[in-house]
């Protein structure tokens, strides 16, 4: 059972129509109980930081995802899901995030001011490093991006793509059991709906 | 790197598919024929009188698009307060585009911005040529807006969306290319992503309009466009001459 967690802003249907086309049993999670039953985490999102910070909060999941998260239960955060993994946001003040992996999350052009956000569009993704997520899909196949945030003062050893859109951004990270991507896989059709299936399988 | 998108755009009236000529209703399709596997993004557009925009029929079409395609969804057409876009965003949208909203009340487009983020938010600007002066329209093209064309590109350069769809009514359904002169108009005054709608009826047109600097992405509504196959040809033709595109996978 995959618990794909409730953010209240934006993609929900999608990533649950993506997950019943690979026949994935899901399961919505608005409140911390939920979490008890899942055997793994999807964390999705569209929108700003801070209405999902103050969503996580409201529902009391930031520490259950987190402690299940540590116990070793694989995650996957999806777009601004990929920003909550790291340590703090500075989108519309500072936020902290999940603190799971090294990392903040800032706008795309502090890293280069004349990069034109927010990036939208399909991208490909170039292999850093050997990776589960991207069993049997081919380096730089394309995948659909729409954000203006990026993290920076990452550890490159856990990025296992990046896609090029003036500056290097990275694109998808995994550190043993945490698993994070910048794109939609859920919008991105039959690379998508197998980046989602390989961390099914995870 | 980033590629250029072939964007499939289909207008609905009171939820039945139909193509437009000058922004009117023309010609019927029904939505079975539509194989997608191949276009970048799909955008709908609810085209229905004021009173019957966004109700339970175009809202079904919505949906059926979410659970069948897996790919980028963008919605037009009514969306008016924040209430509606939540409507529309709570379906599994991922963009939606205003166009009339705006110049009624900006800040309604300020605070869709703001909860769903700018990448979240398209806005159209609707043209008409006449007299070799362009005019902008909104409520699907039956109301000019005081403000001349580049008055109305510095009020979109300030509403912090992410993306800007050019419309020209006058090439709507005409196939005979798209109105370049009016793209690259607005393109030197708006420094935003830009895609384009109207008029597309040849490989070439597709190829010309993606030449242009910040044309990020080209719509057609035809359906001589719509089958896997001539979405591929379209795709292997401007693959061929240097265009960055999705082909090969």
């Amino acid at each position: 059972m995959i618990g794909i967690i409730n953010t209240g802003v934006g993609n929900i249907p999608s990533v649950l129509s993506a997950l019943k086309k690979i026949d994935e049993n899901t399961i919505l999670c608005g409140k911390k109980n939920d979490l008890d039953k899942v055997k793994k985490i999807i964390l999705p999102g569209v929108g700003s930081f801070k209405a999902f910070h103050d969503k996580i909060n409201d529902t009391e999941l930031f520490y259950p995802i987190q402690n299940r998260v540590k116990n070793g239960i694989p995650i996957l955060g999806i777009c601004l899901g990929f920003h909550a993994l790291f340590e703090k946001s500075i989108e519309y003040g500072v936020f902290p995030g999940l603190d799971l992996i090294k990392g903040e999350i800032v706008k795309i052009n502090s890293l280069k001011e004349e990069v034109k956000i927010p990036h939208i569009g399909w991208n490909s993704c170039q292999f850093n490093k050997d990776s589960i997520l991207f069993k049997g899909i081919k380096n730089k196949s394309d995948f659909y991006f729409t954000h203006s945030y990026t993290p920076i003062n990452y550890d490159k050893n856990f990025v296992s793509t990046f896609s090029t859109y003036e500056v290097d951004l990275v694109s998808a990270i995994e550190k043993e059991n945490i698993f994070g991507v910048q794109f939609h896989p859920e919008k991105s059709q039959k690379n998508g709906l197998k980046l989602l299936k390989n961390f099914c399988e995870v | 790197m980033l590629k250029k998108r072939i964007i499939i755009s289909l207008t609905f009236q009171d939820g039945v598919l139909f193509r437009t000529k000058k922004f009117i209703p023309d010609y019927r399709y029904t939505k079975n024929f539509v194989d997608l596997w191949n276009a970048d993004e799909i955008i709908l557009i609810d085209v229905s009188n004021k009173e019957n925009k966004l109700n339970n029929n175009f809202l079904e079409i919505i949906k059926f698009f979410i659970n069948n395609c897996h790919l980028p969804i963008s919605v037009g057409g009514g969306i008016n307060s924040i209430i509606n876009a939540k409507k529309v965003f709570d379906l599994g949208v991922e963009r939606i585009i205003l166009n009339s909203a705006s110049y009624y009340d900006q800040n309604i487009t300020y605070k869709i911005c703001e909860t769903y983020g700018s990448s979240s938010v398209i806005h159209s600007i609707d043209c008409k040529k006449i007299k070799d002066e362009y005019y902008v329209y909104i409520n699907n093209g039956k109301e000019r807006v005081k403000k001349n064309i580049l008055e109305s590109c510095n009020f979109i350069n300030n509403l912090n969306v992410g993306e800007i769809l050019i419309n020209s009514i006058d090439n709507d359904g005409g196939l005979m290319g798209f109105d370049i002169e009016l793209i690259k108009l607005i393109s030197k005054n708006i420094n935003l992503p830009i895609i384009v709608q109207g008029g597309a009826g040849s490989w070439d047109h597709f190829f010309k309009v993606l030449n242009i600097e910040n044309v990020n992405g080209a719509c057609t509504q035809n359906i001589y466009h719509f089958t896997e196959p001539s979405l591929l040809a379209l795709k292997e033709y401007l693959f061929k001459r240097g265009i960055p595109i999705r082909y090969d996978n």
